[in-house]
């Protein structure tokens, strides 16, 4: 199975837009701008892989995360994290959590669909 | 009883020293002289008395000389005369002989010589009163012949002389008695008056001595109450002044017992956590200590501690200080007071009696921190998510998404691309001097290989070379070479000095990356030297003072524009420096320069390895206790779980997974201390312990716990092991 439908949130219209550039040549996007958009959209378009955002007001990026898992439907999709902390030990801290990846922010639009396909082949060994 | 106590205090009070032995010696001498006058006073009044004797003798025996004498004048009247009146005053004087020769004898009972001369004298009187009885019969029976005719036969005057003769001789004896007693008289007299002289003196002397001694222990005395006095008086200026002190500080003050209860508090303390200093006093303070506090480096995670008053009451101990600034202590009604506290060791004579603990509320700085801190992660979150997009769109427009560009546009694009590189660089770079100016950079310390590390620094930079035609000229590192550091950071560091190196080469230059181990001879530490040699400029004299400064910037000769922020060696000096290491640079004008930092080799000395020995020693002894409360944490979750299924009770749900927070928590760093102390099974029990937990925090679910307290008894039997 290929990676082809990506579900992507995050709060900011613009970098959802940016996103959604450098994605949408390789893959479908769905696009969602809260924690509870995505669980909803999830839930109708089934992503094969979720790019999340950490901070997001109300439900962020790690109670979506967790949400996600407690839903039998979401719980076997992986999720990509997108966050401006990247220090080893906090990516160690999102691996912990079960998270598939983890994605710096800024991203470089050119080479972030490559990047998530390889998180996606990552995931699925 | 009372008189014994008497006794005693007069005892006490007693002169002491100098003025005691004068005293002494004075009484003494007193009672000599005493005992001396009265012993030769005796001796001339008894020389004196023998000498009246002696008079009364010799008066004694010349009136008995006069007695005879008259006796003998009225006998010879009567015979011629042939009156009466004779004849009386012969008897008269007959019985005044007798009574002076009576009293004579009695006189000189106790001379020897006069004793012998009594017994002859008596009988000559006796012989010499019958004869003139006779004569006077005659007279009177016979006639003025007869008698007269006795009388011429001389007999009666014979016998006189000799009676004369014997009291003569006894004269002459009492009269040499007398002149021997006379001599005894005046010897003793004599004696007296210079013994009584000399002892006058000395007995003046010492009462001088005495006085002046005295005096000496009165003013002694005197002085010496006089300083009581004062030093009482300063005592109480001194006791005031710090209970002035005490009661106006603005810090709290408990002092403790060696028990740990609270023998002493000041009005701070009891303004700080609310309780009066009725309800304080007695109280142990391991009661008043909290065992949850906020943790240094996450804004939002609560440490829980089960044992928060141990560094606190190791000064007892130990002795030291101890300083804690991110601990709670309960205040009334379980208000929670956060505190910046210190605590000393309390000696006296020499002996820990228990510490002094001094604190102050830091309610408002802590709050100060959070403020500040939110600030700082509100600031970098809106100023990356516009920076995110621009970056992104400019990335997107130059490789050709919005379609072909002019060769222009492409340009134009491309520096606004750099810049905004360049912008994000610099907030990162001020966020980084932020954390380390506050003291809130922590370090995620691993064993990392250094040439790993230096490969990892190089991938990331080659475009940016490539971009610049520099060359690298990697030397060969020892593989084995290893360093305890955090890798982000140490890559950082490399990552600023490697671009440097680029930014100051010319095309075609070659920048060197070198690392390898150096001995300190001194210290007998060794370290990974890690160097990065450029052919550029060199540094001028007069920049290298200021080269780790903030936002300082090496003026290059061709003025080309470097990209920096002017923050990236400045973060480097305090990245290694935060390492324990050393960072610095060589340079010659023309030549190029050698930038370099030193780390020290990973490696488990000796002393380390018992270090780390001791320490997880310590661990382990701790452990049991923090099971403990995992269980604790556990067991409660449980409690909850089913009372919140029973009654669908979303708080009591809630309880139960803050709960289980705080038992993840507690795993969670466990888990990471163990693998710090080297104690692989319990930090690998403790992550399964803390994912199982993570996985029970989504499933809430009670039948997932009885596994869990299987691993933690799996767990606590790792420990007996280890501490056997």
């Amino acid at each position: 199975m290929a990676l082809s439908r990506i579900l992507l949130v995050d709060d900011d219209d613009n970098i959802r837009t940016i996103a959604e550039l450098s994605l949408e040549d390789d893959f479908q996007v769905d696009i969602a701008s809260s924690g509870q958009e995505a669980l909803d959209i999830a839930m109708l378009r089934a992503p094969d892989l979720i790019l999340l955002d950490v901070m997001m007001p109300g439900l962020d990026g790690k109670a979506t995360f967790n949400k996600f898992k407690e839903i039998p439907a979401l719980k076997g999709i992986p999720v990509v994290f997108m966050t401006a902390k990247v220090l080893t030990h906090e990516i160690d801290f999102y691996l912990e959590l079960g998270a598939a990846g983890v994605i710096s922010k800024p991203f470089d639009p050119m080479t972030l669909a490559e990047e998530v396909q390889t998180i996606w082949a990552h995931s699925r060994v | 009883m009372g008189s014994f106590q008497g006794l005693k205090e007069f005892v006490r009070n007693l002169p002491k020293g100098k003025a005691l032995i004068t005293f002494i010696a004075t009484f003494i001498v007193v009672c000599t002289i005493s005992v001396l006058c009265y012993r030769l006073t005796l001796e001339v009044i008894d020389a004196g008395q023998w000498v009246g004797h002696t008079h009364r003798v010799l008066s004694e025996i010349h009136e008995s000389i006069s007695a005879v004498r008259e006796m003998e004048g009225a006998q010879r009247g009567y015979i011629i005369t042939g009156m009466d009146e004779f004849a009386h005053s012969y008897e008269l004087a007959k019985e005044k002989v007798r009574m002076h020769v009576r009293n004579l004898k009695n006189s000189v009972v106790d001379n020897t010589v006069k004793e012998h001369q009594l017994p002859e004298l008596e009988r000559l009187i006796e012989a010499r009163i019958l004869r003139a009885q006779e004569t006077l019969e005659s007279r009177k029976d016979i006639g003025f012949s007869a008698a007269e005719k006795q009388i011429a036969q001389n007999l009666g005057a014979h016998m006189t002389a000799e009676i004369k003769a014997v009291l003569d001789r006894m004269e002459d004896h009492e009269t040499e008695l007398l002149a021997a007693r006379y001599e005894t008289l005046t010897q003793s007299t004599e004696v007296t008056i210079s013994a009584l002289a000399i002892l006058g003196a000395l007995a003046t002397t010492l009462l001088c001595l005495s006085f002046y001694s005295t005096n000496l222990y009165i003013m002694e005395r005197r002085r010496s109450e006089e300083e009581t006095s004062r030093y009482a008086a300063e005592l109480a200026i001194s006791k005031a002044r710090l209970d002035a002190i005490l009661a106006s500080m603005g810090d709290g003050l408990y002092q403790i017992d060696i028990q740990g209860r609270i023998v002493f508090i000041n009005p701070a303390c009891e303004a700080i956590t609310g309780y009066s200093q009725s309800e304080l006093l007695g109280r142990n303070l391991r009661e008043l200590i909290a065992d949850r506090r906020q943790e240094e480096t996450g804004s939002h995670s609560v440490i829980i501690d089960p044992n928060p008053s141990r560094g606190l009451f190791s000064v007892i101990e130990n002795g030291g200080t101890f300083e804690s600034i991110d601990q709670n202590f309960i205040g009334k009604d379980g208000k929670l007071v956060p505190v910046h506290y210190v605590s000393s060791p309390l000696e006296k004579d020499g002996v820990v009696v228990g510490a002094v603990v001094t604190f102050r509320d830091v309610t408002m700085r802590k709050e100060a921190e959070k403020r500040v801190a939110e600030f700082y992660s509100t600031v970098s979150h809106e100023l990356r998510s516009p920076l995110t997009s621009i970056r992104g769109a400019l990335g997107l427009m130059e490789g050709g998404k919005a379609g072909e560009m002019p060769a222009r546009a492409t340009r134009l694009v491309g520096i606004a691309k750099e810049e905004c590189d360049r912008l994000i660089r610099l907030i990162n770079d001020i966020l980084d001097i932020r954390k380390i100016e506050v003291g809130k950079l922590s370090l995620f310390l691993k064993k990392e290989k250094i040439d790993e590390i230096i490969a990892a620094t190089v991938d990331g930079i080659k475009p940016m070379a490539a971009e610049a035609r520099v060359k690298f000229k990697l030397n060969q590192v020892d593989p084995n070479l290893s360093v305890f550091c955090d890798r982000d950071r140490i890559i950082q560091v490399l990552n600023n000095l490697i671009g440097n190196a680029v930014k100051f080469s010319s095309e075609d230059q070659i920048v060197t990356i070198s690392a390898t181990e150096v001995n300190d001879g001194a210290s007998e530490r060794s370290f990974v030297r890690v160097e990065v040699k450029d052919c550029g400029p060199g540094i001028a004299e007069a920049e290298r003072d200021k080269l780790f400064t903030l936002f300082q910037q090496v003026d290059s000769s061709d003025s080309r524009p470097k990209g920096g922020t002017g923050l990236g060696l400045a973060i480097s000096k305090a990245l290694v420096e935060q390492h324990n290491g050393t960072i610095g640079f060589d340079s010659n004008v023309g030549e190029g320069s050698t930038f370099w930092f030193e780390l020290e080799v990973y490696e488990l000395k000796k002393d380390l390895k018992e270090k780390v020995a001791k320490l997880a020693d310590r661990f382990t002894e701790e452990l049991p206790e923090r099971i403990d409360y995992l269980l604790a944490c556990l067991n409660s979750y449980e409690a909850s779980c089913v009372e919140a299924r029973d009654n669908n009770s979303e708080a009591v749900a809630e309880l139960a997974s803050s709960k289980l927070a705080e038992a993840r928590t507690i795993a969670h760093k466990l888990s990471g201390s163990a693998g710090s102390y080297g104690l692989a099974e319990i930090g690998n029990i403790m992550l399964s312990i803390e994912k199982k937990l993570e996985a029970l925090m989504e499933a809430f679910d009670p039948r997932v716990v009885s596994e869990l307290k299987r691993d933690l008894e799996h767990s606590f039997l790792s420990v007996e092991k280890r501490s056997k």
